[in-house]
């Protein structure tokens, strides 16, 4: 029974960075054999070197800024103040605006995870005003820009083309796996890996780039360097931080300091890792139903149902919820995890045009008035799947209008709040909350707790009859791993801090900055989205009070509102062509062209010009994710950014966005330039 | 028109139409030359002409592909359009009447108080405090029970050195990893925890996936695709049927664990090839290390042997055997002692052998690098949370650096087996004598297979009340095997979960699953003699 112990076999050391490698050069640059005892020598070495001791890769990073990082904060008593100007400074270490210690004590978070923005004049309530439409029209650039971009994909596919005539008769070595050999038929055809091989690789050093820490306002990325094209990445051990404008960490819950990590600590202690198998086994905790109690509470709905991946929430529950003899109407943008589920499920799918809703009319009215295809037997439901935001374009759902339609064409809607629960609306709680509408109007509310919440997992929320009969139904919870207790907790926390918990809703500690702009308003207004009960929390749990009476959490919602819809204002006064409504977290800036999209990226990260350096970390996005010419480069705000943070990518966009040519927009009252944006920005998010 | 009257008109009003012809004349000798101006004309003309010189019908074929391929192009492509035959023209006020009419079904169906479901429902054991061997319950709170119905296999579930880890981890890290891996979601633990299962298994390389149902269903889609082949186990568990599905391939079944059948099956499908002719398709093997739906061990030899000889791919998916057989848990290849090199793609769970999350695929780099660009779910999905990617590694770590916990195990798994082994005439064991995972179906007879869902439904009431019984009476907690009755592509055999734990000492797994007797004694012992 033993294993039969192969003489040497490639493995890459556990703890060094291995060559990123293109399935086509199976060759493993810094291979060495090592035995089976060598590897576990190297694996105990890994899981004792995690902690953050002195001298550990991992640590030494963190270690710069210090455990809450007293040696930083401006003012504190004895400790060295560095301030802009001097030559050591980093604004993404100290605050360009100092922090008070002697008047607010120390800060629960690293600035370097959260940002340190005290003035509250640069917050701003996400809500809906019907003065400005929900689908914003968006600049066209000219016509030249659309022909180059045309041209260079022609060049890029030429170029391709001809690389792999050539490369066929002098390199075959490359081509080996793209060839049927030995009576095998090749894993991946030489047509279809044609766009992978010849056009993403080209750009690959802007994606997957290894980091480590916190995803938070900043990240640490790996340096990296390549030889050949970026087929193989060399790691110099060497690690930049970055602005981090690309996680999907909206209200900024990713932090390894703070009251909901102390509250994960406090639980990994009680519960340990692991739930032990799938929900209906016995894999079901306490704390699973404490979360979705919560979550039922934070969305407004009866019951809600949590599952251990945000992909597996949609790809494991439509197929419970739609069969044979129902028809899916699904928005042509979908997320992936959609379309997988319908395809899953065995129902009819027809799309419509991206937020389009009177194309979704005519099509209700064609589905409903010819009925199944064939026999014409009325279909048995109609099921409309829509995105809160959409993760490429920024748009929002225009979910007055579906209310309407729904209203006469009776079919259930499923909204995906996977960007828009905790990004949109006074109370964070999604597009619901945000245009000012019932929760009980959507049927299926669903979400991830990995973006917003920092957490991990999505949500499905409903009334009770329809999840409970998805906890039976649901793949997940038949056969999935259910959710990590560490993990949440975290969703517990944070679900929490946003909703205050009551009884009682415990006063703002006298401290901190004035908060009654934010407890008063928008809240009593809709009773629907009150406080969670204190009884709804696990006893155990003892988050900070700034959590409890949900000071923090409004502040982290008014900082958000604020950075998006600064952002994106600024961007399009700036001439930038940008898309999407201006309340969504995501920021989508088109570059057309596709070779201005690995150029942007480099060029954040370089920062060649201006006095300020910083470097930023952004996400592109070209073709087959966004349509041929609309090449893009994605910003994803947070609430840990600072006023600070924006200015600077504002100051950035412009330095890169000139030498690009990116600047084709045509914003009503003319261009303004950078510093103009800055100055004005309370003004621009009013606006 | 009518004709005399267009034949009148013609004479009476030539001259102008003279014009009309003149102009035309005049236009195409214009275009005639304009057409001869461009150069290469002459050589297409000649192509033309020497083309229908050889072959008349090839203008002709020509033409027509011309013709169809304009047809295509202007043609709307979605599925039910107006063109179709099918296509009923109604009026506004008719469709307005239709949608009034129309009245959909509930979005779920309303399942009635007293149903098996919502028993199911209520009777769910919600487990207070953390996972281990034993546990409280909400139904009971202040009594202890036995817990056999958690994966804590090598009891990781309640280890020290996880918890460290993952507080260490959650110091540096966080929680959430908050992007996908392309997005700035690739952290270096991740890293780390892909060389360290290569290590572990001694593959070339290995992708992790962010949750271990959805890992297999999106391996098998990411290869296969329509036209190629895949010859499956037909017990083979739920997340491997998923991805046939999405995979779209050709799928034949065959005999559960009958490597005979295998070979039936893979000896048609060369032959069927063979005589067909044309493009190799890719062609797999799906199966499992250790079947989650029996606990059924595959023969690894046989299979690397039959894959090889007719060059099928093999995915072997070891989530239930990871971590859970073998000298040190490092699945069906330790177990079996064929090198892990020779499965293609191993797919396994960290979330039950390891009492991490999230799944892996480990293979050759080729393999491993192709998913990270096709798989959906790894493509789509968050990263995995830094603390599980470090607390599994930490679990490979305790597990190769431990051999006692499966030696315990080993022996735990023996003593409920000859235990059990004695209830034949009462149960079905399909599970293999190693296996640490025990399915227990009703014996046959005096329970016949069931054949339609009745059958099933009143096999797993009676499951259901053994499992009962046992935490009721004996204090120990099992599972009735979940199923999604009517999802599944074939019903496996009604079944009790006994997953054994090395977290027990070999006298208390004795008495837990001596409790377990007496419950199917009890329940079962009574429906043997009423028949």
């Amino acid at each position: 029974m033993g294993l039969k112990k192969p003489t040497s076999s490639p493995s890459r050391s556990p703890l060094s960075l291995g060559p990123k490698s293109t399935p086509s050069l199976s060759t493993l640059t810094t291979s060495s054999p090592i035995t089976a005892h060598d590897s576990l020598l190297r694996l105990a070495r890994r899981s004792q070197d995690i902690p953050p001791s002195p001298g550990s890769s991992i640590a030494g990073l963190i270690a710069t800024s210090g455990p809450l990082s007293k040696m930083n904060l401006a003012g504190t008593p004895g400790a060295h103040t560095i301030s802009p100007g001097e030559p050591n400074y980093d604004p993404l270490e100290n605050p360009v605006t100092p922090y008070p210690v002697q008047t607010m004590g120390v800060p629960a978070f690293r600035h370097e995870e959260f940002g340190w923005c005290a003035n509250q004049e640069y917050r701003h309530t996400s809500t809906y005003s019907d003065k400005s439409p929900v689908q914003h029209e968006s600049d066209e650039p000219p016509y030249y820009v659309f022909l180059t971009t045309y041209i260079s994909y022609l060049l890029l596919i030429s170029i391709g083309h001809l690389r792999d005539f050539f490369g066929k008769k002098f390199y075959p070595a490359y081509y080996k796996d793209l060839i049927p050999y030995d009576g095998y038929a090749a894993l991946n055809s030489d047509f279809d890996s044609f766009y992978t091989r010849r056009l993403k690789t080209r750009l690959d050093d802007c994606f997957g780039k290894p980091v480590t820490g916190v995803p938070g306002r900043s990240i640490v990325t790996f340096d990296r360097t390549s030889d050949d094209s970026n087929l193989n990445f060399k790691y110099s051990g060497e690690k930049t931080r970055c602005l981090n404008i690309s996680s999907y960490n909206y209200l900024g819950f990713a932090a390894a300091t703070g009251g909901c990590a102390d509250a994960v600590e406090e639980s990994i202690r009680r519960y340990g890792v692991s739930a032990g198998g799938p929900r209906l086994d016995a894999g079901t905790l306490d704390l699973h139903l404490q979360a979705e109690q919560l979550v039922a509470r934070f969305t407004g709905k009866e019951d809600a149902m949590v599952v251990s991946m945000g992909f597996a929430t949609n790809s494991t529950t439509l197929p419970a919820l739609v069969g044979k003899g129902c028809l899916v109407i699904s928005d042509e943008l979908n997320h992936s995890s959609i379309r997988f589920g319908t395809r899953l499920s065995g129902a009819a799918v027809r799309s419509f045009k991206h937020n389009d809703m009177g194309e979704l009319e005519k099509l209700l009215r064609e589905v409903i008035s010819q009925g199944q295809p064939r026999t014409h037997r009325p279909w048995k439901k109609i099921l409309v799947i829509v995105e809160g935001i959409y993760s490429m374009e920024g748009n929002l759902v225009d979910l007055p209008m579906l209310i309407k339609l729904k209203a006469k064409y009776k079919f259930y809607l499923y909204v995906d709040e996977a960007h828009s629960i905790g990004g949109l609306g006074p109370n964070g709680r999604g597009v619901c909350d945000y245009f000012g509408i019932h929760p009980s109007n959507v049927d299926i509310l669903m979400g991830t707790l990995t973006k917003s919440f920092g957490a991990a997992g999505g949500y499905i929320a409903a009334d009770k009859a329809t999840i409970d009969r998805l906890r039976l139904r649901s793949h997940a919870a038949v056969y999935a791993e259910s959710i990590s207790p560490a993990v949440l907790t975290q969703i517990i926390a944070a679900l929490g801090s946003i909703m205050g918990v009551s009884p009682p809703l415990a006063l703002p500690p006298p401290d901190s900055p004035s908060d009654h702009l934010s407890l008063s308003g928008p809240l009593t207004s809709h009773p629907v989205y009150g406080p969670a009960p204190a009884t709804a929390l696990p006893a155990w749990l003892n988050l900070p009070p700034a959590l409890l009476n949900g000071t923090e959490g409004r502040e982290r919602l008014r900082r958000l509102a604020f950075n998006a819809r600064y952002l994106s204002t600024g961007l399009r006064k700036m001439g930038f062509i940008v898309w999407g409504h201006r309340d969504s977290p995501i920021v989508p800036m088109l570059t057309f062209n596709p070779a201005k999209m690995p150029l942007f990226s480099r060029m954040m990260v370089d920062r060649m010009g201006g006095i300020d350096q910083t470097p930023i970390v952004v996400v592109v996005v070209g073709y087959p994710a966004t349509p041929l010419v609309s090449s893009r480069v994605r910003f994803c705000v947070s609430a840990s950014h600072t006023k600070d943070d924006i200015d600077l990518l504002l100051r950035a966009c412009d330095e890169v966005g000139t030498v690009l040519d990116l600047k084709h927009g045509k914003p009503e009252g003319g261009m303004w330039d950078v510093e103009r944006v800055i100055a004005n920005a309370k003004e621009l998010v009013i606006s | 028109m009518n004709s005399t009257l267009l034949n009148s008109t013609l004479e009476a009003t030539a001259p102008p139409f003279q014009a009309v012809f003149d102009f035309l004349s005049l236009s195409l000798a214009f275009a005639e030359n304009t057409f001869w101006s461009v150069p290469g004309s002459a050589i297409l003309v000649r192509y033309v002409k020497n083309s229908h010189q050889n072959d008349p019908y090839r203008t002709l074929l020509e033409l027509a592909l011309g013709l169809f391929a304009l047809f295509t192009i202007l043609s709307r492509r979605t599925r039910t359009d107006r063109s179709a035959k099918n296509f009923v023209d109604l009026s506004e006020k008719e469709i307005d009447e239709l949608v009034a009419d129309w009245t959909p079904d509930p979005l779920v169906a309303s399942v009635p108080e007293s149903s098996v479901d919502n028993q199911l429902l209520s009777s769910l054991p919600i487990i207070l405090g953390p996972v281990g061997p034993r546990v409280k319950l909400a139904s009971n709170p202040n009594k202890t029970v036995i817990n056999l119905a958690s994966y804590n296999f090598t009891g990781l579930a309640e280890n020290e050195k996880m918890k460290e880890t993952a507080l260490e981890t959650l110091k540096v890290y966080g929680v959430g990893t908050c992007g996908p891996p392309g997005f700035y979601g690739t952290i270096d633990v991740h890293r780390a925890l892909e060389a360290n299962i290569s290590a572990f298994l001694q593959t070339p390389s290995t992708i992790i996936y962010a949750q271990d149902f959805s890992t297999i269903s999106s391996v098998i889609p990411s290869f296969a695709k329509r036209g190629d082949i895949i010859v499956a186990d037909r017990l083979c568990n739920f997340a491997i049927q998923k991805g046939l599905q999405i995979s779209r391939s050709t799928i034949k079944w065959y005999d559960h664990g009958d490597m005979s059948s295998l070979e039936a099956a893979l000896e048609s499908v060369t032959r069927e090839a063979k005589r067909k002719g044309g493009k190799l398709t890719r062609r797999f093997i799906v199966t499992e290390g250790m079947f989650e739906n029996d606990g059924f061990i595959s023969d690894l030899e046989k299979l690397v042997e039959l894959k090889r000889k007719y060059k099928f791919r093999l995915i072997l998916d070891e989530s239930m055997s990871f971590g859970v057989i073998g000298a040190t848990g490092r699945g069906l290849t330790e177990f079996s002692g064929v090198p892990a090199t020779e499965v293609d793609m191993l797919v396994g769970s960290m979330a039950r052998g390891l009492n991490a999350g999230g799944g892996f695929c480990s293979g050759s780099l080729v393999v491993t690098e192709h998913q990270r660009i096709n798989s959906a779910t790894f493509v789509f999905s968050a990263a995995l949370p830094a603390m599980l990617a470090t607390t599994a590694s930490a679990g490979m770590y305790l597990l190769s650096s431990t051999p006692s916990i499966f030696a315990a195990l080993q022996e735990n798994t023996k003593v409920a087996r000859s235990i059990l082994d004695k209830l034949d005439h009462l149960i079905h064991i399909p599970s293999d004598p190693l296996s640490p995972l025990i399915h227990i179906q009703l014996a046959n007879p005096p329970f016949p297979d069931p054949v339609d869902q009745q059958g099933i439904l009143a096999q797993e009431r009676l499951l259901q009340d053994v499992v009962e019984e046992c935490l009721s009476t004996s204090g120990v907690m099992i599972t009735r095997a979940r199923r999604l009755r009517g999802q599944e592509t074939f019903e496996a055999r009604p079944s009790i979960k006994i997953a054994l734990t090395s977290g027990l000492t070999k006298k208390e797994v004795e008495k837990a699953v001596q409790g377990v007797k007496s419950a199917l004694v009890k329940v079962l012992g009574g429906s043997v003699k009423k028949r």
